[in-house]
């Protein structure tokens, strides 16, 4: 089963990408977490497969959350979501290791949905979420 | 008795009459000196009593006169070439109010001028023959005088006058009476200088006592002067002192308001600050994310619809951009009100982003940056400041310098952090801007100086007409 895990403090925001997501991966299991801290328990107990990351958390940046999972956790992709699409942004993100950026309000469905099949198929899983090869 | 004949002729009856008027003469003369003696004496007496000249040559005049049965005696001083009568006494004074007598000419032939001139003890023995006396003999013969005597009066052994006496008969005066007069005039000499040594030392006296009573008032005044001065300096001294204590008083005070402005410029400047950020992270965390959770829910809505109605589609469609112009909009305002990239990414990544944008929107400036410091490098009560000086700079710059070209620095070294903006504009004269008023004022520099000074940094501007403004910010650094 394919886990992701939303960390983002707009409850509505959060909410609408999670209900998105359910929509076109039925079989993926999705968490949520609204900071940080939250975020950085919940890792352990649900070892996601991706995490869409908010760059502005309460208490902890984002990209300094990120470069925290991905050394624990290099194989987690993680994908930043940020309200600007500005190249100052998009470096931050990639010098902070994380592995795909998304601006808020300039992502497109279509777009979400095509990156998160893309990251399936390499990662082995089927376009639901579920296992391809069940070993 | 003895009897003499001469040509039969007796003689001796004359010898014996001449003896008795021999006898009856040395009786008068024993007579006369025993006057003169009682005389002497009573002057005598009289100088030991008297202290004053002019009480005693009138009493030498009048003991002499009335105890030696004169009818004249006086005393005559030296005043110029005349005799002046200084005392006097008897009852012929009045011949003195005739005659004039001087020490030497016509009118000093006498007695008086004589003794005067060649200081001796002159006699006359006869006014009606002594042809010496011719210039007084009518007034002396009509005040019935015959004969007369000058004594010479000394002052510490000088002549200075005469004691002049005149008896009724000629020849009056014999050689033991003068010398009695002569030791008279001595004594009452002796006496003049004794009481002008007197009156000398009582001077000296008087005059030492009035000058030491002088000295002293002059003491006490030099005192009370300087009492006085001392007083007024020391309330000179004391005013100095409140005053001194009032400017102090006035230096804390001011300090103090500054302090307090201070304080209330940097509260007020951060408030603002906390304001701004406040604000543009409400507009971020709900109005920016619900819009586009709003945007995303319709693109979600579109795709699930696929060829559903087209007008309920075409309708939905044209919310989109709309909604995006509003997401837009709100970033905009977000960012001028404090660029979340700030607390997003720091100074670094935020400046590079505002003079991107900058350049953009002023297409004619170039901005060359050099930034040699990290981002980690950068306190990060500093990073707000070094953007607003920043900002506002740029702002101008872009308003007023006509510069194309910006050089901007940002560097530290182990003591200060340094921001330089230096253009190549056409620069100002600083005392025109600095002496505008209102709004014109400084053109923003007191609000840099403001801000840089508040955060304990310095600022400081160079500029001249024609020839670019180079500012400069410096932050210390407490490692």
């Amino acid at each position: 089963m394919f886990r992701t895990m939303l960390v983002e403090d707009n409850t509505i925001f959060r909410e609408s990408l999670r209900d998105s997501l359910r929509l076109q991966f039925p079989a993926m299991e999705i968490a949520e977490a609204a900071n940080g801290p939250e975020a950085l328990e919940r890792i352990d107990s649900l070892s996601p497969n991706l995490i869409f990351m908010d760059i502005r958390l309460p208490g902890q940046n984002g990209l300094e959350l990120t470069e925290k999972i991905k050394k624990h956790y290099p194989e987690i992709i993680v994908i930043i979501l940020t309200n600007y699409d500005l190249p100052e942004y998009r470096e931050a993100a990639a010098r902070f290791k994380a592995d795909h950026f998304f601006s808020k309000d300039s992502m497109t469905h279509q777009e979400v949905s095509a990156l998160v099949e893309s990251i399936l198929s390499e990662k082995g899983f089927k376009r639901n979420g579920s296992k391809r090869n069940p070993s | 008795m003895t009897f003499t004949y001469k040509n039969g002729n007796p003689e001796g009856a004359v010898v014996v009459a001449h003896d008795i008027a021999e006898s009856k003469r040395a009786e008068q003369r024993i007579a006369r000196l025993t006057k003169l003696y009682v005389v002497l004496s009573r002057v005598n007496e009289m100088i030991v009593r008297t202290h004053d000249e002019e009480v005693l040559l009138r009493e030498v005049c009048r003991i002499v006169a009335e105890e030696g049965e004169f009818p004249l005696v006086w005393v005559g001083k030296v005043k110029g070439r005349q005799v002046k009568p200084a005392a006097s006494h008897g009852s012929a004074a009045d011949y003195l109010k005739e005659i004039k007598v001087e020490v030497d000419g016509d009118l000093g032939t006498g007695p008086t001028g004589t003794c005067i001139r060649e200081d001796r003890p002159v006699i006359n023995n006869d006014f009606d023959t002594n042809p010496s006396t011719a210039p007084w003999r009518e007034q002396a013969l009509r005040y019935g005088f015959r004969a007369s005597g000058a004594f010479p009066m000394h002052r510490q052994g000088r002549v200075v006058g005469a004691l002049t006496l005149y008896a009724p008969n000629p020849r009056a005066f014999d050689t033991e009476q003068v010398n009695l007069l002569e030791a008279l005039c001595a004594d009452i000499s002796y006496a003049l200088d004794a009481m002008q040594q007197e009156k000398l030392r009582t001077d000296a006296e008087n005059s030492l006592r009035q000058r030491t009573l002088e000295l002293q008032q002059l003491t006490e005044t030099l005192e009370m002067r300087v009492q006085e001065r001392t007083e007024e300096l020391a309330a000179i001294n004391e005013e100095l002192r409140a005053e001194n204590e009032e400017r102090l008083r006035v230096e804390i005070e001011l300090r103090e308001s500054e302090n307090h402005l201070r304080q209330l410029s940097t509260a007020l400047l951060s408030a603002q600050e906390r304001e701004r950020k406040l604000i543009a992270q409400e507009i971020h965390d709900s109005m920016g994310a619900s819009l586009a959770a709003t945007k995303f829910k319709v693109e979600a809505a579109l795709n699930d619809m696929g060829d559903g109605n087209p007008h309920t589609r075409a309708a939905l469609e044209s919310v989109i951009p709309i909604i995006q112009a509003t997401i837009e909009e709100a970033r905009r305002i977000q960012m001028s009100l404090r660029p979340s990239m700030l607390d997003d990414l720091g100074i670094l990544a935020t400046i590079n982003w505002f003079c991107r944008q900058y350049e953009s929107i002023y297409p004619s400036i170039r901005i060359k940056k050099e930034i040699d410091v990290q981002e980690h490098e950068v306190p990060n009560s500093l990073k707000i400041v070094i953007y607003r000086v920043l900002q506002e700079a740029l702002n101008n710059i872009a308003k007023h310098s006509r510069a194309s070209v910006v050089l901007l620095f940002l560097r530290k070294n182990s003591q200060t952090m340094e921001l330089i903006i230096r253009d190549s504009g056409q620069g100002f004269d600083l005392e025109e801007a600095f002496s505008r008023k209102g709004t014109a004022r400084g053109l923003g520099l007191d609000s840099m100086r403001e801000r840089a000074e508040l955060s304990g940094g310095s600022f400081s501007i160079e500029s001249r007409k024609g020839a670019g403004t180079v500012l400069r910010a410096t932050w210390p650094l407490n490692n």
